[in-house]
């Protein structure tokens, strides 16, 4: 098992290098002369070309790339061509932000979504389960920043309880991550209602009954282990998007995290700030992707025998 | 008359008197089970056999109030178990009796024990075993806890005794007890059947419920699950409800038979009244659909046609549409019980009026 573990925390250097490649590529092709926009209308000619060989981008697309992978692997994120400044130092201080809101949003999501999508499967086609099943389509088909901007609406302006923007203290996160949460708690329930549906009729749930296990056992013992599963396979493929909501939560709320740095950065055409962002995004995908399969294995023995196997081969 | 029969025979492990199960969905009201009557003595081994979709499973989850409700509900009819009524007629008068009885409506039961009562009935007074072991032991346990779970909520052992008494269940039906430790998906299909039945035994039950317990094994396997249970059964005498299709199965391991054919139990009988002395068409159509072994060019001669649609039953026998000796009058009414012998009884019109003597 800790092997399958290493095995993958090795292969997160071929993703983030395949990241930093398309990143790099993408902002290469990119058309806009990031020196013409960082010294302005009067610049001259020379200046121009003098900046751009002292930041490197004169180089060929291959040469910039390698420097900056060589650069990565000896800790370095290179520096902004915008201030100057050491990427990692901007970077890691919007880190804090974007990692407590992600995890706070998440969890909010799971908290609430599994025993919402278990009520509503447990009471099928009665009142409860209409409920949830509204507020799962609502929760889908809301877009992110028109939630966010309803929560400063009503709890900001109107009632004047909570903070609409900045970070201040833990109140300030309060909107951000609710808003951030919504869609995925909406998909959570949904598949939490649809999988544990199909566990609740499963022959092993009606064994549990008929060996006198109460219906509460039944359902948050038997049933919910079986039927999470699919829940946290969604929690997982869309912690990606939650991270990429992350730029237009940000901005809505003026949270300064890695969202609000990225979409500040691509305006400016920043490429190393750009990329640092970048790698921060893929490596916490990649890691939460890892904590995703090692509860599979955790919660299902059949998942945790294939990863054995897988392990011993190798 | 027949109240007082019910109590006086405390031999009686389960009764079960005029039961009506219907599935009620938006769609159609499916009447799964059609007022059958059902007597196992302690210790006896009864039969049920019947196509697909006759009933079987359904009478065996109405013993256990576990019917899916919805959409499922027990209609009408009276469960008695070693005495104790499980579900129970509403009392009426006689006249709302009268009244329901000329409306064509059933008179209404309800459950007569609380659910928590019936929780502790199961797996401890009445044990199951089901159809299908590869889908029924719970992929995300260990069999160990599984077995374990039924002997700590009946009988209180702690968390050690149980998994230590889980251990000698398993070895009790030929498996090292060492396995308790190993998940479901690392057994083969005969060994979770083991399994299963290690589970349902380890209660020590008075009325263990088979249901269709080896259609899903190869038959080789069959032959050592059948073997094991008639040993278990001898040992722990217990009684058996084995409900099945294989009447090989009903001849090697039961006492009575009931032939049970679109919700009604049209042949009732000893093994001996059912085997030497078929009566009922469907019984006799059953038979005829085993191979022949000694002759094995022989065609099998399969009972023509379909079981009616138990949401459309036709209006009087059920079994006539496909019935080679039906009557104009078969098709309209329904048959009422004949008793041929004290302990063999038919629902078919052709015995009727006391003419028993008329055989096919």
């Amino acid at each position: 098992m800790v092997k399958y573990a290493l095995k993958r925390l090795l292969y997160m250097i071929p993703v983030t290098i395949g990241v930093i490649f398309v990143v790099y590529l993408i902002m290469y092709l990119t058309p806009g002369d990031p020196v013409a926009l960082l010294l302005g209308p009067d610049a001259t000619p020379e200046l121009i070309e003098e900046t751009r060989a002292a930041l490197g981008i004169s180089d060929p697309f291959f040469v910039q790339f390698f420097n900056y992978v060589i650069n990565l692997f000896t800790g370095h994120f290179g520096t902004s061509w915008y201030t100057g400044n050491d990427v990692s130092l901007r970077l890691f201080s919007a880190i804090p932000y974007t990692l407590i809101l992600t995890i706070l949003a998440l969890a909010l999501a799971l908290i609430i979504s599994i025993p919402m999508g278990v009520i509503a499967a447990v009471r099928q086609n009665r009142p409860a389960d209409y409920a949830v099943s509204l507020f799962a389509i609502c929760g889908v088909s809301a877009p992110t920043f028109w939630v966010g901007i309803m929560l400063i609406l009503l709890f900001s302006v109107y009632m004047g309880i909570l903070p609409s923007a900045g970070v201040d203290s833990w109140k300030s996160y309060i909107l951000p991550s609710i808003t951030m949460s919504f869609n995925l708690l909406a998909s959570i329930t949904r598949t939490q209602r649809s999988s544990m549906l199909e566990v609740l009729r499963a022959d092993y749930i009606r064994t549990a009954k008929a060996k006198g296990v109460s219906n509460r056992i039944a359902v948050y013992y038997h049933a919910l282990r079986n039927a999470i599963i699919p829940s946290i396979t969604v929690a997982g493929i869309n912690f990606g998007t939650l991270m990429g909501g992350s730029v237009a939560i940000e901005t809505v709320f003026a949270v300064p995290g890695v969202g609000r740095l990225l979409s500040d950065s691509i305006k400016i055409h920043d490429t190393p700030t750009v990329i640092g962002c970048m790698v921060f995004t893929a490596i916490t995908v990649s890691i939460v992707n890892l904590i995703v399969d090692m509860l599979y294995a955790a919660i299902d023995p059949r998942i945790k025998a294939q990863y054995l196997k897988g392990g011993k081969k190798s | 008359m027949e109240e007082k029969k019910i109590t006086s025979e405390n031999e009686e492990m389960l009764n079960i008197k005029n039961l009506v199960v219907h599935y009620e969905t938006d769609e159609a009201l499916v009447k799964a089970i059609n007022g059958i009557d059902l007597v196992i003595k302690h210790g006896k081994a009864h039969g049920l056999v019947g196509e697909t979709g006759a009933g079987k499973t359904t009478t065996a989850l109405s013993i256990l109030n576990l019917v899916p409700d919805p959409p499922g509900r027990i209609v009408s009819g009276e469960i008695t178990l070693d005495g104790e009524k499980l579900i129970a007629e509403l009392p009426l008068t006689d006249e709302e009796r009268e009244k329901l009885k000329a409306e064509g409506k059933l008179p209404p039961c309800a459950p007569a024990k609380t659910e928590r009562e019936f929780e502790h009935i199961r797996g401890d007074k009445v044990a199951m075993i089901f159809q299908d072991p590869m889908t029924a032991l719970n992929p995300v346990m260990t069999v160990g806890d599984q077995i374990a779970e039924s002997i700590r909520l009946h009988q209180g052992l702690d968390r050690a005794a149980a998994a230590e008494r889980a251990k000698e269940m398993l070895e009790l039906v030929g498996i090292p007890g060492i396995r308790a430790n190993e998940y479901p998906h690392q057994f083969s299909g005969g060994m979770k059947q083991r399994v299963i039945i290690s589970m349902a035994l380890a209660c020590n039950p008075r009325l263990l419920i088979a249901d269709e317990p080896t259609t899903a094994l190869d038959v080789t396997i069959q032959a050592q699950v059948l073997d094991l249970m008639r040993e278990l059964r001898d040992k722990f005498d217990m009684a058996l409800l084995m409900i099945t299709h294989d009447l090989g199965i009903i001849a090697e391991m039961c006492d009575e038979v009931s032939v049970m054919y679109a919700g009604r139990i049209v042949e009732h009988g000893t093994l001996e009244d059912i085997f030497d002395n078929t009566s009922h068409p469907y019984t006799q159509g059953l038979f005829n659909s085993i191979p022949n072994i000694e002759d094995r060019k022989s065609d099998l001669k399969p009972i023509r046609g379909l079981m009616p649609d138990p949401a459309n039953l036709p209006a009087g026998c059920a079994f006539c549409p496909r019935c080679d000796y039906a009557t104009e009058r078969c098709a309209v009414e329904k048959p009422d019980k004949v008793w041929l012998s004290d302990t063999h009884c038919v629902e078919c019109h052709l015995y009727q009026q006391g003419d028993t003597a008329k055989k096919l």
